[in-house]
């Protein structure tokens, strides 16, 4: 143990190294606490979609030579975030196949464009790493840890102001309206700002495994608390304790941190899942 | 009945989905102080009108009108409960005080006055005991009042009642009736779309039935 | 196929590379010790190597690799590198390194795809009107 513990700070030195856990832990913060919304919304899948999308505006922006591919990933992922999220609420059903085709073409067209037009000589490597995540979170650029913090202070700022209004929309959406609440504004505001967190966690964890953690944290969290507070709470803290435990094996043994991190959040539902069982059970 | 007072005017009013009209041409008064059951058969347009009244559905043609200064969000209304919400982790407290959201632009923490207000709000819909408990562990019957206690802390002139006493059993369903006739004594204007024509007939001043769009005083 | 495309984009930006040969390497402390890290930690590493090479010059490097070798018929000269790869095995880079003591190709060499470690010190090869590349020099190699 106090070998590992040396290991570790040893590794801790190197600013990329740091730079990947501040980034890990930020994102998962975001994530989960718009999470507890979505899955309580039944819109669990459309981390997934977003992040295909998000996917497909980076293939363009890598064959559009851009040299800040944040400028078109953000504003595509966040249009389609609206037009998905703030147009699919009366149609259930054609707003679940607009999730999955708007998700899968999204995924062809980008990978088409990457092997089509890309220049750089590993194509494969490329796609990988941005759909598993592989290395982006540790080849980060100072500029990409600033944005990412910058972004993750306004998603916190603007969930912790507007903490109620989500909860009386995520709970009762037709009761928010009628009784005066902007529901169409705040639909849009989340719509945003879980935009912007798929795109962070695009670096975190890679595109195809996204959705898990907006939707692990937030299902464990679930099983045990009751309230929207403690659940909130609670989803927040197994998500970061998930991704810096992932990250830490990540490192140490060397496996790949998006899955890692994903396992470790898989383990933690297991476990929580086990526990609001044994509870039911008690009582 | 002192002499009646408008609350609500809908003149023409047209109201439906897509090409589908469920109301059509209505003209209809609701006044201070009703207590008005609206009746009739599935489908026949109850809900969408109370939808209508509640202001989520924007009419086709003609209009709603508020009057004697009444403002949105000072209509309460008590939506069929969603899927969603019953296996939805919250607080009974939470989500009662979530009635204060649309009072407000602005309201990142709840103030004492209307945490006082929502204790007020639970004790007139006998559920004060169950502030802390967990909206999902709830039998059928206390849902609808913890929701009704919602609708009642967001409004304090008209409530809008959708089914409040669908799927409970007679003893719950007697109790939910008792609240509300409380609240209707308390000066309370209520309206409610429900299926029990009888219950609906002993308490109500007026019931309009969607079956013949004919509107019957009482 | 990934790995081979890769070492030839490693080495693309590569230009005429004179390989002169070099002195003996003394033994010295070594500062970067890639060989001893994490898979995880060392694609990192070696990715701050390639994007921030200046930062690294002068550095004694040991990492632990794959052998690879391209030969660029343009200048009609012979690369040889050492390519580690991402955790998921789908990414892979490499440093290009000339050995302190020649070798001859490809009789005194391990086989392409053999694992070795190599030791040496990290520069940067610049050419005229070319972009600099990282490279390891004076380096020893030895083949498990």
């Amino acid at each position: 143990m106090p070998e590992l513990i040396e290991k570790l700070s040893f590794y801790l030195e190197f600013p990329f190294v740091r730079y990947a856990i501040i980034v890990g832990v930020l994102v998962s913060l975001c994530s989960s606490l718009l999470g507890v919304t979505l899955v309580l919304k039944r819109y669990s899948y459309i981390g997934d979609g977003l992040s295909h999308v998000a996917f497909g505006a980076l293939a363009i922006a890598s064959v559009l030579k851009l040299t800040n591919n944040m400028l078109l990933i953000l504003p595509v992922t966040i249009a389609v975030a609206v037009l998905l999220l703030c147009t699919g609420k009366n149609t259930r059903i054609k707003g679940d196949a607009a999730v999955a085709m708007v998700s899968v073409g999204a995924l062809a067209i980008g990978y088409l464009l990457m092997n089509i037009f890309s220049t750089s000589a590993n194509i494969s490597g490329d796609v990988c790493t941005t759909l598993f995540g592989s290395t982006s979170i540790l080849t980060l650029k100072l500029e990409e840890v600033i944005l990412c913090i910058a972004l993750s202070c306004v998603v916190l700022f603007c969930f912790v102001l507007f903490y109620n209004k989500i909860f009386s929309i995520t709970f009762d959406e037709n009761f928010a309206r009628a009784t005066g609440v902007n529901t169409t504004l705040f639909n849009l505001l989340i719509a945003v700002i879980v935009a912007v967190i798929i795109v962070l966690a695009m670096n975190l964890v890679g595109a195809l495994l996204v959705s898990a953690l907006v939707v692990f944290p937030a299902l464990s969290a679930m099983r045990v608390f009751k309230s929207f507070f403690s659940v909130t709470i609670a989803a927040a803290t197994i998500s970061v304790f998930c991704s810096l435990i992932g990250i830490v094996i990540a490192i140490l043994a060397g496996t790949p941190v998006g899955s890692t991190i994903v396992a470790a959040d898989i383990v933690a539902f297991g476990m929580f899942y086990s526990i609001g069982m044994l509870r039911n059970s008690g009582n | 009945m002192n002499e009646l007072i408008p609350l609500i005017k809908c003149r023409q009013l047209t109201l439906g989905y897509g090409n589908k009209d469920l109301v059509r041409d209505l003209d209809y008064d609701v006044n201070v102080e009703d207590y008005l059951c609206i009746i009739g058969r599935n489908g026949s347009g109850k809900t969408t009108f109370l939808r209508g009244l509640a202001g989520l559905l924007s009419p086709k043609s003609g209009n709603i009108e508020l009057c004697e200064g009444l403002m949105r969000s000072e209509i309460g209304y008590l939506p069929q409960m969603t899927v969603v919400q019953k296996d939805f982790p919250a607080s009974v407290e939470e989500i009662v005080l979530s009635a204060f959201q649309g009072k407000h632009r602005l309201l990142p923490f709840y103030g004492r006055a209307q945490r006082e207000r929502a204790m007020e709000c639970m004790a007139l819909t006998r559920t004060e005991s169950l502030r802390k408990s967990c909206f999902r562990e709830l039998s059928g019957g206390q849902k609808q009042r913890v929701l009704l206690a919602r609708a009642l802390c967001a409004a304090e002139r008209l409530l809008l009642l959708d089914e409040p006493v669908t799927g409970l059993d007679p003893e719950s369903a007697d109790t939910m009736y008792r609240i509300i006739k409380d609240l209707h004594r308390k000066g309370t204007t209520i309206i409610m779309v429900t299926h029990d024509v009888d219950a609906a007939l002993d308490d109500a001043t007026r019931v309009m039935n969607f079956d013949q769009i004919s509107v019957k005083g009482k | 196929m990934i790995f081979r495309k890769l070492f030839v984009a490693a080495l693309a930006t590569l230009s005429l590379a004179a390989l002169s040969p070099a002195a003996d390497a003394p033994s010295k402390k070594i500062d970067v010790d890639l060989s001893r890290m994490s898979g995880t930690v060392v694609y990192g590493m070696v990715y701050q190597m390639v994007t921030y090479p200046k930062r690294f010059v002068g550095k004694h490097i040991r990492m632990k690799g794959i052998f690879s070798t391209y030969y660029d018929n343009e200048i009609q000269q012979r690369f040889f590198g050492c390519v580690i790869s991402d955790a998921l095995a789908c990414c892979s880079q490499g440093l290009a390194f000339e050995l302190a003591k020649p070798r001859k190709f490809p009789d005194e060499y391990p086989k392409e795809g053999a694992t070795i470690t190599i030791t040496g010190d990290f520069d940067l090869a610049s050419e005229e009107d070319e972009e600099p590349y990282p490279i390891i020099r004076n380096a020893k190699m030895t083949n498990e």
